[in-house]
């Protein structure tokens, strides 16, 4: 049960390389919250800093109110689980489970009732006595979550923990771990590079870019008013696509030129942000990001009611990707191409030319030049 | 046709062992049996058996007190050399089991009396412990003779074969720690541990399956020392120093007696053979993984 909270905290290596900045972030009790990143940004060694398996080079690192930057790993009552599951290859899983008490000189009855008690909730109560090389990859996972629950720490630290499973497995462990979270309501700081575990799981998700935090958010808001050009294209599969465009102006309305071109594509944005765009933005170059989803094919849009007199475009289909329950279409453009995903019975083939309708009230505008969503609300949705 | 062919192509593997074969034949099995041969015999001044005695050669050695006594001695002298050298070179590669400035000056330097002969540790360690000139009388003080002395002698051979055989048990241990998962100490870091705990907890046990074999290697090779004996006490003093294969080579080239010499060979041989075997037998319950 803790309250974690980082101040500025930096981590400098030797010859001036700067792999984490400024990293402010105040964890509450029994959160959820997700360092997520593409690799080499910073997110694993916040967490070892956290840990104290990596020294802070500036900053503060405050535990229930306690400055914790030079205590021992040990004494900051945090455990952890290793990407590689960390388990003692000599031990059995029993004594694996059981290390952090019998290192604290827990009575021996006690470690007993309590490791059983762990390993019945985990389901590998039946696994006590065989060694880490006799286990399989999921029951690893298992045995390394037990060994951190086992001494009731103030949270748990997560590092990439169900990176090395199968899809299926992960997908089962992620329902486990959200489960888990909800019955010990203990704080889990859990690191990923993988966006799914990291929507599904996460209270809030902290996401980073070169050591920088982009944006502390829920999941919806993230995904629904991401912060910057870098959130809108990280959160979200497929991606969200990004049109070049300019903000002009036709009879006293502001309009998207698509690609920069008077020409091309405009798109009218919707009534909200139309004043804003017109009165600050105009003549601006901006990127127009619009979600696959909110791209419908023109007889799909009205037969769900959108008023389709504008925003159509038209495009002809590259490539086609069946997923099932849904289908996602690949389109060439004059910049690039983009993607839109579809009711399953679409009929569409590479090669025809198909009529588009853009959800404008979904669309998403950032500057050019800084990259940030001019339509931003902080603490929105 | 077909017969030759399939004829040939039998004798063809075998064709491929026979230098290695001819190799072990003449370093290895023949001077193996001819030694058995000769320990059943009395032979002349040249080596050449004589006379058909049985194991009468055998039954001399286990009346005759020298013998009892270069058994004890070896015994020991092994007991010594093993656990200061496993020590040395254990405590050695923890050492350098991490990095910081100047680490492989300190690895050269511990992997290197691996790459001294014996007799020229020796004639080093003479020098060292001469009780006129030697450093070590010096440095501490003291006036001991040390290579004379029958309560020291014994125990300085011990050292310095132990000090040479720690060159290759720090490698050894090296490649046994390099091969432990790191991350496992990080966990134990997490967990609570001090570095007392983890090497007793994670190294110790994660170097088992290396300390199994390092002990088997160190062992036969604590029988077979020879160079630094001859060279610093031979045998002396009153025998203290005279390890079985010392023995074997007095025997055997300063008393002209080739079939006792060649007795003691097959029974060193049969002890390290029984202790490599009951050691195989104990590595499934003694490494840990």
């Amino acid at each position: 049960m803790a309250n974690i909270e980082l101040c500025n905290v930096c981590k400098v290596y030797e010859n001036n390389n700067c792999v984490v900045k400024d990293f402010n972030l105040n964890i509450k009790d029994k959160e959820f919250i997700i360092f997520v990143g593409p690799s080499g940004c910073g997110k694993s060694t916040t967490l070892r800093m956290i840990a104290g398996l990596e020294e802070i080079s500036d900053g503060e690192l405050w535990i229930d109110g306690k400055l914790c930057n030079y205590a021992e790993p040990g004494e900051r009552g945090l455990s952890m689980v290793f990407q590689n599951y960390a388990l003692y290859p000599n031990m059995n899983v029993f004594d694996n489970m059981a290390f952090s008490l019998k290192i604290r000189k827990v009575p021996k009855k006690e470690i007993k009732e309590k490791v059983e008690e762990v390993a019945k909730i985990l389901e590998i109560d039946h696994l006590l006595k065989r060694r880490p090389k006799e286990l399989s990859g999921g029951q690893r996972q298992r045995v390394a979550i037990g060994s951190a629950i086992v001494r009731n720490p103030k949270a748990f630290l997560m590092d990439e923990p169900l990176s090395n499973l199968d899809a299926k497995l992960r997908g089962q462990m992620r329902i486990e771990l959200a489960k888990l979270h909800k019955e010990l309501g203990t704080t889990i700081i859990y690191v990923t590079h993988d966006q799914t575990e990291a929507m599904t799981l996460g209270t809030r998700i902290v996401v980073m870019k070169k050591g920088e935090i982009q944006q502390v958010d829920t999941p919806t808001n993230l995904y629904h008013n991401p912060a910057n050009l870098f959130v809108a294209g990280f959160i979200g599969s497929p991606a969200m696509n990004f049109f070049p465009a300019y903000i002009g102006q036709i009879a006293g309305k502001s309009l998207l030129h698509l690609d920069n071109n008077v020409n091309g594509t405009i798109l009218t944005p919707v009534k909200r942000m139309e004043r804003e765009l017109k009165n600050r933005h105009l003549g601006k170059k901006v990127i127009v990001g619009i979600r696959p989803e909110d791209i419908y094919e023109l007889e799909e849009a009205k037969e769900m009611g959108f008023d389709v007199s504008n925003n159509i475009v038209e495009a002809r289909v590259e490539a086609r990707e069946m997923l099932g329950a849904e289908v996602v279409l690949y389109f060439e453009h004059d910049n690039g191409g983009f993607c839109a995903r579809v009711k399953a019975d679409n009929q569409s083939q590479p090669g025809d030319i198909v009529k588009l309708y853009f959800d404008a009230e979904n669309i998403h505008i950032f500057d050019k030049e800084t990259e940030k969503n001019i339509f931003f609300k902080e603490g929105k949705l | 046709m077909n017969q030759k062919k399939a004829k040939s192509g039998r004798i063809e593997p075998y064709l491929y062992i026979v230098p290695s074969f001819i190799l072990f034949a003449v370093f290895l099995f023949y001077p193996f049996f001819k030694t058995i041969y000769l320990s059943l015999y009395k032979t002349n001044k040249m080596g050449e058996a004589k006379l058909f005695v049985g194991l009468q050669n055998y039954i001399d050695l286990f009346q005759s007190s020298s013998f009892y006594n270069s058994l004890a001695v070896t015994l020991i002298f092994v007991v010594i050399v093993v656990t200061v050298s496993m020590l040395l070179g254990l405590i050695t590669a923890v050492l350098c089991n991490r990095t910081f400035p100047g680490i492989r000056a300190f690895s050269t330097a511990y992997a290197l009396p691996m790459a001294i002969a014996s007799s020229s540790a020796a004639m080093i360690f003479q020098i060292m412990l001469h009780p006129t000139i030697g450093i070590i009388n010096k440095l501490f003080g003291t006036d001991i003779n040390w290579l004379n002395d029958p309560n020291t002698a014994l125990i300085c051979v011990a050292i310095l074969t132990a000090w040479l055989n720690s060159g290759i048990n720090f490698l050894y241990f090296s490649a046994g720690l390099s091969s432990i998962d790191e991350t496992i100490y990080e966990r134990a870091s997490v967990d609570g541990a001090n570095g007392v705990q983890k090497f007793f907890n994670l190294t110790l046990p994660g170097l088992s399956p290396i300390m199994f074999y390092t002990l088997v290697v160190n062992i036969i090779q604590a029988f077979q020392a020879f160079g630094q004996v001859k060279i610093l006490t031979e045998g002396g003093p009153n025998d203290t120093t005279n390890l079985i294969v010392y023995s074997i080579y007095r025997d055997a080239f300063f008393n002209y007696r080739f079939g006792s010499a060649a007795a003691q060979s097959v029974i060193l041989f049969l002890i390290v053979m029984v202790i490599t075997l009951i050691m195989f037998r104990l590595e499934k319950r003694g490494v840990k993984y």
